[in-house]
C-alpha cells in the first residue's frame, strides 16, 4: 500500500477499530452525529457514506473492508481516512477489543 | 481532495443542513421550574415563583423517554433554579439511566458537599454554575446579595468532591466585561472551564438590557479576548454577531432556533430557543397529541424557521454570511425588525433603528415574585434631577410665580 501524499495523517486501512462505548450515534440526513459522553464532544459525520463506514466498524472488520462494503469510491477514501484518524485521536474510536474476546489489540499512533 | 475540501462541497455545508433542521435538537434546553431562590435582574425566563401547571414527575419521565427515543444526546436543564424541585435528583438519575445526558445550570444553592460527591460519580452529568461577576460586588449587583458566595462555595464543593471540568457560566455585561481574566482565573482555580454567553434582552433582561449590554468599544475588547482564548473558553456559540470584527469565532455561526435548538418550559410549552419565551415563538406543548417529537417535526413555527430566511436589510452587508443577521430573540425583544440587523450589530447598522420609533413587545409570561425579597438585586443609578423650572419659594409674591408658559407654536 503506497503512503498517501496528503499532509494530514490518515487511519491505517488495516486497522479495525470500533466506536468507544461512551459514544452515541444519531443518524441525520447529512450523515450522522456522534456524541461522546465522556469528553462531551460532539462530532459531525458529514456524509452518509462516512456514517455507514462508522456503523460497520465493529472492532473486528478492517477499515478497508468497511469501506469496500460501504462502496466508498477510491477518490473519497483519503479524506474519509483523515476523519477517521481524527476520531481515533480524540478517542471516539478505540482499538481495544470488546470484552467478549475481540481481535488482537493494535498499537495506536 | 482533502478533508477540508470535502467539507466545502455544497452538499456538505453543515450550515445548510442545520438551517433545514435536524431529526432531533442537538441542544435542547429544559427549564424544569420557574421557582428560584434568586431574582436576577436579567433572568431570561422571568423566574421566581413556581407555576402550578408545572410538569409532574411522571410527565417529566415521559418527556425523557421521548428524548431517548429521538436520540437526543443530552438536555440542558435550567429554570428557575432546577435543583429546588424536590424530584430534581430523581429526574437526573432517570435521564442518565435512559442514555440522556444532563447538563444543568444552577446558582449553586443545593450543591452541597454530599450532592457534589454524587455528581462526581457519573460521566453523564455536567454542571454549570452561574456567576456574573468575578467579584462579589459586580456579581451581586445583578444576581443579588450572597449569590457570589453561594456560587463559589458550589464550585469549591464540586472541586473537592473530584468533579472534573464543571463550567463557570458567565453572562457578559457592561460591568463584568473587564473581568474576563479574573473569571478565567476562578475557573482554573476550581479545575473548571469558563463559559461566556451573551446578555439577551429576554425576560427580565428586557428591563435592564439598556443598562447592562456591552458597549461598542467593549465588543472589540470581548472579541479580542475570545480570539486569544479560543478553544479554552466555551461560548455556547452565542457571539456570532461579533464575526465581522475579524472573522468567525470557533463554533456554529448561525441562529439555531427551531433548527438545532429549542426550549421546553416548566409547563411543557416548546419555544424556538432558550431566549425566546414568548407567545410569538411558541411552537406547541409536550403534553399535546404528538408529544415533543411532534412539535419538533411538525409545528408550523419550526417549519417556517427551517425555510430560507430573508436577509432583509442585511442582504447587502458583506458580513452577512458570518453573522447571518444575528440573534432573532435580541431583535424581537428590542422591537427591531426580524429581517434587519442585530441590536448589537458591530458595524453599527442598528443604531438608527434603536434610536428611532420601535415598540418593545410586552412579556407574555412573568413568574417574578410580586414583592421584593431580602436578597433581590436593586439596580440603583444615582441621577441628578433636573428641575423643569427654577424652584419657587413658598413666599414668592409675584402673580406669575411658578407659571410655565406653554411653548408658542411657530
Amino acid at each position: 500500500m503506497p503512503t498517501p501524499v496528503q499532509a494530514a495523517p490518515v487511519l491505517d486501512v488495516a486497522a479495525s477499530p470500533r466506536l468507544a462505548r461512551s459514544v452515541s450515534v444519531r443518524p441525520e440526513r447529512f450523515g450522522a452525529l456522534l456524541y461522546d459522553f465522556r469528553t462531551r464532544k460532539l462530532m459531525f459525520l458529514k456524509s452518509p457514506r462516512l456514517a455507514h463506514v462508522v456503523r460497520l466498524m465493529d472492532g473486528t472488520t478492517t477499515v478497508g473492508d468497511c469501506m469496500d462494503r460501504a462502496e466508498v469510491p477510491a477518490g473519497e477514501r483519503g479524506p474519509l481516512l483523515q476523519v477517521l484518524h481524527h476520531l481515533q485521536r480524540i478517542r471516539m474510536l478505540t482499538d481495544h477489543p470488546l470484552p467478549e474476546g475481540g481481535p488482537e489489540e493494535r498499537d495506536t499512533p | 481532495m482533502t478533508a477540508a475540501a470535502l467539507d466545502r462541497r455544497p452538499e456538505n455545508r453543515l450550515v445548510d443542513h442545520f438551517e433545514q433542521g435536524l431529526e432531533a435538537p442537538i441542544c435542547l434546553t429544559w427549564e424544569l421550574t420557574y421557582a428560584c431562590n434568586l431574582s436576577c435582574a436579567h433572568c431570561l425566563s422571568s423566574s421566581g415563583r413556581r407555576d402550578p401547571r408545572e410538569l409532574t414527575t411522571e410527565q417529566c419521565e415521559a418527556v425523557i423517554d421521548e428524548l431517548q427515543r429521538m436520540g437526543v444526546f443530552y438536555v440542558n436543564i435550567g429554570g428557575g433554579e432546577p435543583t429546588v424541585r424536590p424530584d430534581f435528583w430523581h429526574l437526573v438519575d432517570y435521564a442518565v439511566a435512559h442514555q440522556v445526558g444532563v447538563k444543568f445550570s444552577t446558582n449553586g444553592v443545593r450543591i452541597t458537599p454530599e450532592n457534589a460527591r454524587r455528581l462526581a460519580a457519573t460521566d453523564y452529568v455536567d454542571v454549570q454554575v452561574s456567576l456574573d461577576g468575578a467579584t462579589a460586588e459586580v456579581n451581586d449587583y445583578i444576581r443579588g446579595p450572597g449569590s457570589y458566595d453561594t456560587a463559589l462555595r458550589a464550585l469549591a464543593n464540586l472541586h473537592e468532591a473530584g468533579f472534573r471540568d464543571a463550567k463557570v457560566s458567565v453572562v457578559v455585561t457592561r460591568q463584568n466585561v473587564g473581568q474576563l481574566d479574573e473569571f478565567k482565573a476562578i475557573a482554573d482555580r476550581y479545575g473548571a472551564t469558563l463559559r461566556l454567553t451573551r446578555l439577551r434582552p429576554s425576560g427580565r433582561g428586557a428591563d435592564v438590557w439598556d443598562e447592562l449590554h456591552v458597549l461598542p468599544e467593549q465588543q472589540q475588547e470581548l472579541y479580542r479576548w475570545l480570539v486569544a482564548h479560543g478553544e479554552d473558553v466555551l461560548t455556547g456559540d452565542s457571539f456570532f454577531h461579533l464575526a465581522p470584527l475579524g472573522g468567525p469565532l470557533p463554533g456554529l455561526n448561525l441562529c439555531g432556533a427551531g433548527r438545532v435548538v429549542c426550549l421546553i418550559d416548566p409547563i411543557g410549552d416548546v419555544y424556538a430557543c432558550p431566549f425566546a419565551i414568548h407567545d410569538e415563538f411558541l411552537a406547541g406543548n409536550v403534553l399535546g397529541e404528538g408529544g415533543f417529537a411532534g412539535v419538533w417535526r411538525d409545528s408550523g413555527l419550526f417549519r417556517e424557521l427551517r425555510n430560507p430566511q430573508s436577509a432583509g436589510a442585511c442582504s447587502s452587508c458583506p458580513f452577512f454570511d458570518s453573522c447571518r443577521g444575528g440573534c432573532m430573540a435580541a431583535k424581537f425583544f428590542t422591537g427591531l425588525p426580524m429581517d434587519g440587523p442585530d441590536p448589537e450589530c458591530v458595524l453599527g447598522h442598528s443604531e438608527t433603528a434603536l434610536l428611532g420609533q420601535r415598540s418593545v413587545p410586552p412579556a407574555s409570561q412573568d413568574h417574578s415574585r410580586p414583592f421584593a425579597t431580602r436578597n433581590e438585586p436593586v439596580l440603583v443609578q444615582l441621577q441628578r434631577r433636573r428641575p423643569a423650572a427654577p424652584p419657587v419659594s413658598a413666599c414668592a409674591e409675584s402673580p406669575l410665580a411658578g407659571f410655565q408658559p406653554a411653548p408658542t407654536p411657530r
